[in-house]
């Protein structure tokens, strides 16, 4: 299939920084935490924001050897039709399961804090129907909905700190590093996976930026700009509740903004915060969803992935039902025995196994290529 | 494009409306909670009571009018196993939706703090209306009787005393904050203590005999927690001291006698303070340096003498530094000696430098509070003396 539509660089960099953004209400650098290493959360996340940057770039260089091609072109190139089939079908189905946890985070935070008696099943087909829209108007109308949401729940972050600066206490932060560097390494496992979204969206996004030398660039910079804000609020969090709290709360940033208090005036903001969430979780579910299309798209030769929008709606949206049977245990899976090894084996392991295989295929090649030449 | 878009902004913001009318609440179907009290019955059943704003009573402007007459609140209790099972009772006598959100504070009854008031907090964090930021505090008495009082100026019990912990003249702690010290193996808990009293009168016109004085809430020092349980209380005097050592936001007066003439008082109003805790540990002494630093601004002297000399000013200052150590040994006397409880954080300050025998001591930190030396020292600083120099009532020599 030929994807026809363009995508800049900076709209690369905004939906790298979006879509870390809105799981930062919901998974959070803390959600993982357990009560040791929850004090250290801010030097996990840089810790798992340098280790998905690495990630990345590495999708970057796989990408940048194939232009113009999906992951799931490129597969069958590097590893032959069959194998090549097989790896597309998982990662399609890891992008499907995906989705399904993104669309199911996204209606239990609605849920929990803004619609308590609203039916779930009601809230996800709402927001999957307008996500079926959104990637029927095709990838340039996610990025740009994002150009427009983005920015405005980027600025309410540095707000937010100064808001709730006043409830903060820095001591809670210390001391740095209590019970050694293990538990902080662990509790950033999980968070690597889901800085490593990244991976994905660069995947996704590389065969049609419109200049993809400068793809690298921009990836850096939204990196940056992701573990700024991600420690910058972990600490804030920690500061605020004190450690122990901290690490039993579901929304953290959502309890933080209620936490808000000027002048017994300006109060009561979650409403205001919690609109800007939900505004770029759309774009995560429609780009995890856009990824999916792509994927049985091309595993079928189709042309167009249109066809597929309605039957792949209809899958996830019965599988986010069922995908976790509670929040509880939404929160057991983002821990880091289950969500590392699920999220780290697709964003990690498969670019480089990809990367090796090429290398290896493109020296067996030149080698025979040597050989035949010398005979 | 520009089309499409324009359309997905529209759907998506128009999606939150329908979805909404579940949980949707209207405003004359809702009962606002103002404050909220929990006791512990003699039957070991939770009580909770709260007080409900009557709308009449605050409608903008009706004082003005003279229509004002409606009583600002109404007070109704049920009583439970848990807190939301008497919040389900209280359900069958208001003929409302009972909404959490504007609750200013969260009252525990003697009883109920002596039980342990894990029993009660969970809801109110739990729970999505209730905000954390509610004042928490601990009656002397029934938390229902503090409920259950008028308040002249701000109208209900609950705002009155909303305010005065706001206002921070006292120890004022929030539901976070208090939760926050619970979990914590550093410092042991303190909350506000509120009592009913006698407070003011209300002269009406044209009455000769003045009108009996209303019982009103008052804040009245703190009571000292060990684990979730009350054990006990300090005044007043002590919550200063128990101020000074925490480090807290600080307001007030510090009296001292006049240099010249002992027998007369002067009075400093302070400005501003700041405490700092550092521990000394060897492995078996254990030691705290405090050191507090305070500036104030006098602001009344009885005394004669002429004040505004240098030498004098350092002569205040050294008696504002003995009588914060006076206060601050009071407060540590009664925490150390007679609750065992580290209500000063001192434990957390420890925990901050020696992370590492922190983990030796830290189940046993009490004991190891009781037997640790803490040495307060004070660096008071008099910056202003207000309008005069010396009293204008004075004769010329």
């Amino acid at each position: 299939m030929v994807q026809t539509e363009r995508i800049s660089p900076r709209q690369l960099l905004l939906l790298i920084v979006s879509i870390k953004l809105s799981a930062l209400t919901t998974y959070a650098p803390i959600i993982t935490a357990t009560e040791k290493g929850v004090r250290d959360s801010w030097l996990a996340a840089i810790l798992a924001g340098v280790t998905a940057l690495g990630m990345t770039f590495l999708a970057c260089t796989l990408g940048a050897k194939f232009p113009r091609q999906t992951i799931f072109g490129y597969c069958e190139t590097i590893c032959g039709k069959l194998t090549g089939k097989t790896i597309g079908l998982t990662l399609i189905c890891f992008f499907i399961y995906n989705t399904a946890l993104c669309l199911r985070t996204f209606t239990e935070f609605i849920l929990i804090t803004l619609m308590p008696d609203t039916p779930l099943i009601v809230l996800t087909l709402a927001v999957m129907c307008i996500a079926a829209y959104m990637v029927r108007s095709g990838l340039e109308v996610i990025v740009r909905f994002n150009e427009i949401v983005g920015p405005p729940l980027l600025l309410s972050f540095p707000l937010l700190m100064i808001l709730v600066a006043p409830n903060m206490d820095l001591n809670n932060l210390l001391p740095v590093l209590e019970n050694g560097a293990k538990p902080m390494i662990i509790h950033a496992l999980a968070p690597i996976g889901i800085f490593g979204e990244a991976v994905l969206v660069v995947l996704l996004a590389l065969p049609v930026l419109d200049s993809p030398e400068k793809a690298k660039k921009a990836v850096l910079y939204g990196f940056l700009l992701n573990i700024l804000l991600v420690s910058t609020v972990a600490a804030s969090i920690v500061a605020v509740f004190g450690p122990s709290h901290a690490a039993h709360l579901f929304f953290p940033t959502f309890s933080q903004i209620r936490m808000i208090s000027i002048a017994n005036f300006l109060e009561r903001l979650e409403t205001i915060m919690s609109i800007l969430f939900i505004l770029t979780m759309f774009v995560k579910t429609g780009f995890l969803f856009y990824g999916s299309l792509i994927g049985t798209a091309q595993l079928f030769n189709l042309k167009d992935y249109k066809p597929l929008v309605l039957p792949l709606a209809v899958v996830i949206t019965s599988l986010s039902m069922f995908v976790v049977e509670n929040i509880v245990e939404f929160r057991e899976f983002c821990g880091p025995e289950y969500y590392a090894p699920f999220a780290l084996t697709m964003e990690a392991g498969l670019p480089l196994f990809l990367i090796i295989v090429a290398a290896a295929r493109n020296y067996l090649s030149q080698t025979a290529l040597k050989e035949t030449r010398s005979k | 494009m520009v089309k499409k878009i324009a359309l997905l902004l529209l759907l998506v913001l128009l999606i939150g409306l329908p979805g909404g009318c579940w949980s949707r609440k209207e405003i004359t179907e809702v009962a606002v909670v103002l404050g909220t009290g929990v006791d512990w019955t003699a039957e070991g059943r939770i009580r909770l009571t709260v007080q409900i704003a009557m709308p009449g009573a605050f409608a903008g402007g009706a004082e003005a009018g003279g229509a004002g007459k409606e009583a600002p609140s109404w007070v109704v209790s049920a009583e439970g196993k848990t807190v939301e099972e008497a919040e389900r009772y209280l359900a069958m006598k208001v003929p409302r939706d009972i909404y959490w959100g504007h609750s200013v504070i969260l009252v525990i009854g003697e009883e109920m703090a002596k039980k342990g008031t894990r029993m009660v907090t969970n809801f109110f964090q739990r729970d999505r209306e209730p905000r954390e930021i509610m004042w928490f505090m601990v009656a002397k008495g029934e938390a229902k009787d503090v409920l259950e009082t008028y308040s002249d100026l701000a109208k209900t019990s609950a705002q009155a005393a909303g305010f005065l912990t706001r206002m921070k003249t006292g120890y004022s702690v929030q539901l976070r904050e208090y939760a926050e010290m619970l979990a914590s193996k550093g410092v042991q808990p303190v909350a506000t203590r509120v009592e009913v009293k006698e407070a003011g009168v209300t002269p009406v016109p044209g009455r000769e005999k003045k009108s009996p004085a209303h019982k009103q809430v008052e804040l009245s020092g703190v009571g000292v927690f060990k684990e979730d349980r009350l054990v006990g209380w300090l005044d007043d005097y002590e919550t200063r001291g128990l101020l000074w050592l925490k480090g807290e936001a600080v307001k007030g007066v510090i009296t001292v006698p006049s240099p010249g003439e002992p027998d007369k008082e002067v009075s400093i109003r302070i400005r501003r303070g700041s405490t700092k805790v550092t521990p000394e540990y060897d492995g078996e002494n254990l030691r705290f340096d405090v050191m507090v630093k305070v500036e104030g601004d006098m602001v009344e002297q009885q005394s004669r003498e002429d004040l505004a000399k240098p030498e004098k000013i350092k002569a205040l200052e050294k008696g504002m530094a003995g009588d914060i150590i006076k206060r601050a040994n009071v407060a540590l006397e009664k925490a150390q000696n007679e609750y065992g409880a580290d209500i000063f954080g001192f434990g957390d300050a420890f925990h901050r430098k020696y992370k590492k025998d922190w983990k030796e001591l830290k189940d046993r930190w009490d004991d190891e509070f009781t037997r640790a030396e803490v040495n307060i020292s004070v660096e008071a600083h008099v910056r202003e003396i207000g309008l005069l120099t010396r009293r204008a009532s004075t004769p010329e020599k």
